[in-house]
């Protein structure tokens, strides 16, 4: 198990995930603000792995691409996977009661976000946040 | 949502001048929030209360799961016929916040400080 790797069954290891990540940002330069985005980004990401899929891991990476350095956030779950991604990507789309903000929030959060899905085998969903930008 | 965190389940809830204050520590979680409501709702069938601030400002992040619980418990509150507001959100919380487009949230009634929506809460009675 890598170093950066974090398991998540429970509201604690996400919280735990949530913690590291916002202490990555601040070593790594990013403002308070942004700092707060990416605990964010990393809490929903992770929340939605126990919401939909019970447990699956979260991945963080410094990362640096073109001469720009940010911070890669991978969380993976082997649950159901996304039916509709054109769907679940719109405000207040949900599929189990929830607000439905999240997705769309962090979508409009992140500098960059790819989902790979396939139903019923899982779900990864990797954003970016680039440094000053 | 499944959680470990009962030993975090602790909940203190003051009472200053008819108003109850519910200063919040920890995460918003399930479990948590389902004590929290219950606590509330029996300290709320006092005549005498005339609201509840819930204060937030040690809190950092707050996610789309977060905010429902939040605005579940402010309706809870609403129901019982007190009002129900928020105090202390950092700047970059509300920040995050407006990154969460909905309509819901302009019902939150919110003020920068515990002191300020103790003032509010007083000048309705």
């Amino acid at each position: 198990m890598e170093k950066n790797t974090y398991n998540i069954s429970n509201t604690l290891e996400v919280a735990k995930a949530v913690l590291e990540a916002s202490k990555l940002a601040k070593e790594m330069g990013f403002s308070r603000g942004q700092q707060s985005i990416i605990g964010t980004i990393v809490s929903e990401l992770g929340k939605n792995i126990i919401f939909h899929a019970v447990k699956g891991y979260i991945q963080l990476h410094c990362i640096t691409k073109e001469n720009k350095k940010g911070i890669q956030i991978i969380a993976s779950d082997a649950g159901p996977g996304i039916e509709d991604i054109g769907k679940a990507m719109q405000d207040n789309f949900s599929t189990k009661g929830t607000l439905g903000l999240g997705l769309a929030a962090i979508k409009r959060m992140s500098d960059e976000l790819n989902i790979e899905t396939k139903v019923r085998q899982g779900t990864t969903i990797t954003a970016y946040k680039w440094l000053n930008s | 949502m499944k959680s470990n965190n009962s030993e975090f389940d602790h909940i203190d809830i003051f009472e200053i001048k008819n108003c109850l204050i519910i200063p919040i520590q920890v995460d918003l979680y399930d479990s948590f929030m389902f004590k929290l409501r219950k606590t509330i709702l029996k300290r709320l069938s006092k005549a005498t209360i005339i609201g509840v601030v819930i204060d937030l400002s040690p809190i950092k992040i707050v996610d789309s799961f977060n905010l429902k619980s939040l605005l579940d418990l402010c309706q809870t509150i609403e129901l019982m016929g007190k009002k129900a507001v928020i105090s202390g959100f950092r700047p970059s919380v509300a920040a995050v916040l407006s990154e969460f487009q909905d309509v819901k949230l302009t019902k939150l009634l919110t003020f920068i400080d515990l002191q300020l929506a103790l003032n509010y809460l007083q000048s309705l009675n």
